[in-house]
C-alpha cells in the first residue's frame, strides 16, 4: 500500500482470493460532527481491515474521542456513514455490540462494586464470553478480585476497563487511551496481549498519546488536527516519507505546521 | 423466548449486584427500613392503638418517600455522572435494563419497609387493616408508582449529581416532615396543612389512610385522579428528556 497523506481510497472493501467480499472491520465515510457552532470532525474517513491495529492520533481536542464515540453510535453524527463489521452502530446496536468491545477514556464503575462483581456483570451482558478469571490472571488482577474497584490504583482500574472490553470475545476492539496510567511493565503486558489478539484476527482501533506505543503496535495510523485528517498510512512509511527519525518527531512536526494537510 | 430468558437472567444478576451495593452503602437500609420501623415502634410506645392506626399510613409511606425521592434520582444521576450508563450503551444490553433493576430494588426496599411497619403495628400494637389487605396493598403500589415518577423526573431533569443532591434534599425533607409521614398531619398548624396538601405524598398518605380505615373510595377519587395525572406527566417528561450521558 502506498503512503499518501490523507488518502484512504485504497483501504476500501477488499476482495479476497476466493472472490468473496471481505467486510471491513470499520468503514467510515465523510463523518462530520459539530458541537453548537464548533466543528469537531470535518469529513473524517477511516477504514480498518480485519486483524489490523489502527491508531487514531492527534493532540487533545483534535476529535479522536468524538470520532470513536460517533463510530460507536454514542454521539449523534451530523453527516456521513459508519459501518462496523458491516453493521450500523445505531440500527444494529444489539447484534453489533455482541462482537465489539469498548474501553472508554474514562471508565466509570459503581461505587463499592468489587472487581469480580464487575466482571460477572459484564459477562452477563454477552452471549459468548471469555473466561474473565483468565483475563484477570493475564492482566495481573486476579489477587484483587475481591477488592472494591475504588481501592484499585489508576493503572489497575485502566486494566480492569480493558478486561471489561475483552469479556465479550470481541472481533473489533476500541481502546481509548488504553495505557494511560499504566507502569512500563503493565504497558508491555498489554501491548503483547493486543498483538496476540491481532494474531487471532481481532481488529483494534486505539487512540494514544504515546508514540512509541503506536509505532510498536499499529499497522496504520491516522493523524487528526482540528477534526481533519492530516496524514494516513503505515507508521514506518510515513516516517520515511516525511524524513523523520520516529513517529514522535513526525507527530510534533505535523502539529506545528500544516505540512501534509489532507486536500 | 430464549432471548427473554437471557434478559431475565441479566436482570437478576444486575438486581443482585445492585442489592449488594445497597447493603454496602447502608443508607437505604437505614432511611428506608430501619427509620420507619423505629418511628412506628416509638409511636406505639408513646401512644395507644388508636394513635398507631392514625399514623400507620404516614409511617408506611416513609419507605416510598426514601426510595422514590432519594434512591431512584440519586442512583440514576450518579450512574450518569460516573458514565456507567454510557458504558452500558456500548454493550449488547440496553442501559434500560440497569434502570429497571434499580427501580426493582427500590421497589423491594419500599415493600420491605411497608411490610416491616405493618408487622410492627399489627403484632406489637394490635392494629388491623379495616379496609382489607388487598385494598391497602393496591393503594400502596399506586402511591409508590406515583411518587417514583417524581424521582424519575428529577433524574431526567437535573444536569449533574450536585444539583441532583440539592433537588432531592429540597423535595425529600419537606415531604418527609410535612406530609404526615413522620410528623402527624393532624397536629400541623392549619397554614402548614394547606401547604402540605400541595405535596403528592400528602394526597397519597390520605389515600392510604382511607384504605387502612376502609373509608368509601369516592372521597379518594380526586386524589386518585391527581396522582394519576402527576405520574403520567412526570413519566412522559422523564422519557422525553432522559439523557444517558
Amino acid at each position: 500500500m502506498d503512503v499518501e497523506p490523507g488518502n484512504t481510497k485504497d483501504h476500501c472493501d477488499l476482495i479476497n482470493k476466493g472472490g468473496n467480499k471481505v467486510v471491513d472491520a470499520v468503514n467510515v465515510r465523510n463523518l462530520c460532527k459539530s458541537y453548537d457552532d464548533k466543528s469537531a470532525l470535518r469529513g473524517f474517513d477511516l477504514t480498518v481491515k480485519k486483524g489490523e491495529i489502527f491508531g487514531l492520533l492527534g493532540h487533545n481536542g483534535a476529535g479522536k474521542t468524538t470520532a470513536v464515540e460517533c463510530m460507536l453510535g454514542i454521539r449523534k453524527k451530523n453527516a456521513g456513514s459508519i459501518k462496523l463489521l458491516g453493521l450500523d452502530p445505531v440500527i444494529d446496536r444489539r447484534s453489533l455490540f455482541q462482537r465489539v468491545g469498548v474501553q472508554f477514556q474514562h471508565t466509570g464503575f459503581q461505587d463499592k462494586i468489587r472487581v469480580e462483581e464487575c466482571c460477572r456483570l459484564s459477562a452477563s451482558l454477552y452471549d459468548n464470553t471469555a473466561d474473565w478469571m483468565e483475563l484477570l490472571e493475564k492482566f495481573r488482577l486476579i489477587d484483587k478480585k475481591r477488592q472494591t474497584v475504588s481501592d484499585l490504583s489508576g493503572g489497575e482500574k485502566q486494566k480492569l476497563a480493558v478486561v471489561q472490553a475483552l469479556i465479550g470475545k470481541p472481533e473489533l476492539l476500541f481502546l481509548d487511551e488504553l495505557t494511560t496510567g499504566l507502569d512500563p511493565e503493565a504497558r508491555r503486558d498489554v501491548w503483547e496481549y493486543l498483538k496476540e489478539l491481532r494474531g487471532n484476527g481481532v481488529s483494534i482501533v486505539l487512540t494514544s498519546h504515546f508514540m512509541d506505543e503506536v509505532e510498536y503496535l499499529c499497522d496504520n495510523v491516522v493523524v487528526l488536527k482540528q477534526g481533519k485528517t492530516v496524514v494516513y498510512g503505515e507508521p514506518e512509511k510515513l516516517i520515511n516519507v516525511y524524513g523523520k527519525r520516529n513517529l514522535d518527531e513526525l507527530f510534533l512536526s505535523l502539529m506545528k505546521d500544516n505540512q501534509g494537510d489532507a486536500a | 423466548m430464549n432471548s427473554l430468558k437471557k434478559n431475565f437472567n441479566r436482570f437478576l444478576i444486575m438486581l443482585k449486584i445492585e442489592m449488594l451495593l445497597a447493603f454496602r452503602h447502608g443508607d437505604m437500609i437505614l432511611f428506608g427500613i430501619v427509620m420507619p420501623v423505629s418511628i412506628m415502634m416509638l409511636i406505639g410506645a408513646i401512644g395507644d392503638s388508636k394513635t398507631v392506626a392514625e399514623n400507620f399510613a404516614g409511617v408506611a409511606s416513609v419507605g416510598i418517600c426514601a426510595a422514590g425521592l432519594m434512591g431512584i434520582p440519586l442512583t440514576v444521576a450518579s450512574y450518569r455522572h460516573e458514565k456507567i450508563l454510557k458504558r452500558f450503551q456500548a454493550t449488547p444490553v440496553s442501559p434500560l435494563i440497569l434502570l429497571v433493576s434499580i427501580t426493582a430494588l427500590q421497589t423491594l426496599f419500599a415493600w420491605v419497609s411497608g411490610v416491616g411497619v405493618y408487622l410492627t403495628a399489627r403484632f406489637m400494637f394490635g392494629m388491623s387493616l379495616e379496609g382489607g389487605g388487598w385494598r391497602y396493598m393496591m393503594t400502596f403500589v399506586f402511591v409508590q408508582f406515583s411518587i417514583y415518577s417524581i424521582g424519575f423526573l428529577i433524574a431526567a431533569l437535573v444536569p449533574d449529581i450536585k444539583k441532583a443532591n440539592m433537588v432531592c434534599v429540597i423535595v425529600y425533607f419537606p415531604m418527609l416532615f410535612l406530609s404526615g409521614a413522620t410528623v402527624p398531619y393532624n397536629i400541623l398548624p392549619r397554614g402548614v396543612q394547606v401547604f402540605s396538601d400541595l405535596f403528592p405524598l400528602t394526597q397519597g398518605i390520605k389515600m392510604l389512610r382511607g384504605a387502612v380505615y376502609g373509608l368509601e373510595f369516592d372521597g379518594d377519587i380526586p386524589r386518585f385522579a391527581l396522582l394519576t395525572i402527576i405520574a403520567f406527566v412526570a413519566y412522559l417528561i422523564s422519557i422525553k428528556t432522559f439523557r444517558w450521558e
